[in-house]
């Protein structure tokens, strides 16, 4: 009989549940996107309950509740590092003890509470963090077996794993321990650019090609020593985590000419640089650690989670190297809230041995990482009417798909919302803003009439899948927005770089096209790509199908649906907050289409910039 | 109210720090180098290590000492122990001391600011 399995990741950041049934997938959602508080730590029982309510079970009859990592391996990290640094330690053991042996410890009474229960195995489960992280990428992958290689700040002690998986088992293999962590170092730099750590390091990613890898040899002189096979140190001398409250310190600060950027204040040529460093020092890790994970498990296929596997322009790397040809796959939502996937994968198959299901296409089981709510459209219009929010309800696919391609041609703005939530941190054409790539406005209207969010910000394509090569140096499937390649060099223009380099004012390079799609081409001509499959998502498609019949264009701008400082939406409440909030002209919530200049003023009791703290 | 339990939390934390925790590891290695080292070792070909725990499987996934403070503070000390640090495994008990009354702070102090609505419409 099939098992149904709950996991839970909580108390780091960004809690989420997932429910998997005899190895199947069948939800699984972050608790922002249901208390609307980003990157919510928090016990998620708002997640919990949409998946037990996807699953049509009571909470009396699952097989098995699990929790994504091992607290008191954790508080044993937190001692030893508390007690390294002596009395220093202290402010950080005060922080630190609160929550591990306050609340994470006791994570079983959390859910005892919540659910009333602790199914049917009368106790929580328990894995570890990184076995969770490599479980979220091996066993929804398209491969029988697999390298796998993890990457974060830190779990309990590992920061670190490379392992192999086979059919329905995973082994670790090698790891590096805290304070060793190439997240953490991501992070620090993060920190010093004047970003926020856990939410900025993206911000950090899309920095970089906008300056030189300066620093790169001195921060493998003073802060890291890499070696050929990836494994790396770090000198903890130049970092603040180990026993302070802040990433670095001050003789981080004073090999760097200074103090960090103050978060909110210009960024100059410094921080660029640091970017384009630190960028250069962790794809040379990740690199020559996916070499080394060949070498020694002599797989021909790679799955990747962990955090910093979110950092897309390393992962592309990967396959510009063709260290493994096409034969890669990372898990959408590889950081935290990952690891309750992860959790439940892992005791489906290795508690409860359930055998590894595989798609009958070859493709992965991901189900696009469309795992989240979806809203009928009784639900829809009965939130409308009650409100009295004009809508037109167009009920044909062909005609609905042609009335938002054709808003999008005269250069309109497009929140789409239609289908189940996405699991991950990418908007993949369930929660999104979409606009028209070609214009070479887009990208500033986007970024401050709509997100709200710094200027230098790139926005992401989707596209066909088929038509992906027309536009990208990519020719493997990239569904989930984790790969960045070049756009092709007889779509890209030249751009004068002269104003750039006398002033350091980043919008001198943004106002330029850089090709014939310029809202989606970075500044170095790369663009972080979403494959769009028409059996993943097949409304998105047929948009980008119709989009093309009436421009000849077959991509679209598709940034996620929220306001900076927002979770994305996950309501059509929250839709119509943010619809109504920002510059978007037209709102789709499924069948119904909402146009911005026939809506009534909006009463809304918050503020918009008090409501969400910036991030 | 709040405020006066968390400046009695911070007290016991504090004073298990201080009192329990800093003293059972005194004399060993102020770097911290007997729990993990801090710098790089030019010397090494490599700093991977070899995984102790490379799956889980049956009572793998079982943690005794998260189901009560009296089963944590056996757990800790058996960790402690296993791992040759005798000082820190006398501070077991002290721990599990200190976890139940920040267990029983956490539980008043809960932020209740959570939306009642989950997954509903309105």
């Amino acid at each position: 009989m099939e098992k149904t399995v709950l996991g839970v990741s909580a108390f780091y950041h960004d809690s989420a549940a997932a429910l998997v049934r005899g190895g199947e997938i069948i939800a699984a959602a972050q608790e922002e996107r249901f208390s609307r508080k980003k990157h919510d730590p928090r016990f998620p029982r708002g997640a919990i309950n949409y998946c037990l309510e996807e699953a049509f079970i009571d909470p009396a009859e699952l097989d098995a509740v699990v929790f994504y990592d091992n607290p008191i391996l954790t508080f044993d990290r937190v001692v030893k590092n508390c007690l390294a640094a002596g009395e220093e330690g202290r402010e950080q053991f005060l922080k630190a003890s609160r929550s591990i042996l306050g609340v994470k410890m006791w994570v079983e009474d959390y859910v005892r509470r919540e659910l009333g229960t602790l199914g049917l195995q009368g106790r929580l489960l328990f894995t570890r963090h990184h076995l969770a992280h490599a479980a979220s990428a091996f066993y929804p992958s398209p491969f029988r077996e697999a390298a796998i290689i993890t990457l974060d700040g830190v779990g309990e002690w590992s920061t670190t794993t490379i392992g192999f998986g086979k059919e329905k088992g995973i082994e670790l293999l090698y790891e590096l321990d805290y304070p060793h962590s190439l997240g953490l170092l991501y992070s620090a730099f993060t920190f010093f650019c004047g970003f926020k750590v856990n939410s900025g390091e993206y911000k950090l990613m899309g920095l970089a090609p906008y300056g030189e890898p300066k620093y790169y040899n001195l921060i493998c002189e003073k802060l890291i020593d890499i070696k050929d096979d990836g494994s790396y140190r770090l000198n903890t001398d130049y970092f603040g985590y180990l026993d302070g409250l802040s990433m670095t310190n001050d003789r981080f600060a004073a090999l760097f000419g200074g103090d960090p950027r103050r978060p909110e204040s210009r960024i100059t040529r410094r921080e660029m640089d640091l970017a384009s460093s630190v960028q250069k020092v962790t794809e040379e890790i990740v690199l020559k650690m996916a070499a080394f994970a060949k070498k020694e498990t002599g797989s021909s296929n790679l799955v990747l989670a962990g955090g910093v596997a979110l950092n897309c322009v390393a992962n592309g790397k990967i396959i510009e190297e063709k260290i493994y040809g096409k034969n890669i796959w990372i898990q959408p939502a590889a950081g935290d809230a990952g690891g309750s996937l992860g959790a439940a994968l892992m005791v489906s198959h290795q508690f409860f041995g359930a055998p590894r299901l595989y798609h009958p296409r070859g493709r992965d089981l991901q189900k696009g990482s469309y795992l989240g709510p979806s809203f009928s459209i009784n639900e829809i219009t009965a939130f409308l009417d009650r409100h009295r929010y004009p809508f037109e309800r167009v009920k044909d696919k062909q005609a609905r798909a042609a009335a938002v391609a054709e808003a999008l041609a005269e250069g309109k703005i497009v929140g789409y919302f239609a289908g189940r939530m996405e699991f991950g941190p990418r908007a993949l054409g369930a929660r999104s803003i979409l606009g028209d790539p070609r214009r070479k406005e887009t990208q500033s209207i986007m970024n401050l009439k709509i997100k709200y969010r710094e200027s230098f910000r790139p926005f992401a394509p989707s596209v066909p899948a088929e038509e992906a090569a027309d536009y990208f140096e990519l020719d493997v499937e990239s569904p989930y927005m984790l790969l960045v390649s070049r756009v092709k060099p007889e779509r890209t223009l030249a751009v004068d770089m002269k104003p750039f380099y006398q002033t350091g004012d980043m919008l001198a390079l943004v106002n330029q096209p850089r090709s014939d799609i310029p809202a989606v081409t970075h500044v170095d001509y790369s663009a972080r790509v979403q494959t769009v499959h028409a059996e993943d998502n097949p409304d998105y498609y047929l948009l980008l199908k119709t989009f093309k019949k009436i421009t000849g264009c077959s991509v679209l701008v598709n940034t996620s649906f929220n306001v900076r400082g927002e979770p994305i939406v996950c309501s059509p409440q929250d839709a119509y907050r943010c619809f109504m909030r920002t510059g978007i002209d037209l709102l789709m919530l499924e069948e119904c289409l909402l146009w911005k200049e026939r809506q009534p003023l909006f009463q809304d009791e918050a503020d918009r910039q008090d409501e969400f703290e910036l991030d | 109210m709040k405020e006066k339990i968390a400046k009695r939390t911070d007290r016991a934390i504090a004073d298990y720090f201080e009192k329990v925790l800093l003293p059972s590891v005194a004399g060993a290695d102020k770097e911290g180098e007997g729990f993990f080292p801090r710098r790089p070792d030019p010397e090494a070909v490599s700093y991977f290590k070899r995984c102790e725990k490379k799956t889980l499987t049956g009572d793998d996934f079982i943690l005794e000492g998260c189901a009560s403070f009296e089963k944590l503070e056996e757990a800790l000390a058996r960790l402690w122990e296993g791992q040759g640090f005798q000082g820190l495994a006398g501070t077991a008990p002290a721990a599990a001391t200190l976890a139940r009354k920040l267990n029983a702070y956490a539980m008043e102090s809960e932020n209740s600011d959570i939306s009642p609505f989950m997954y509903v419409m309105f």
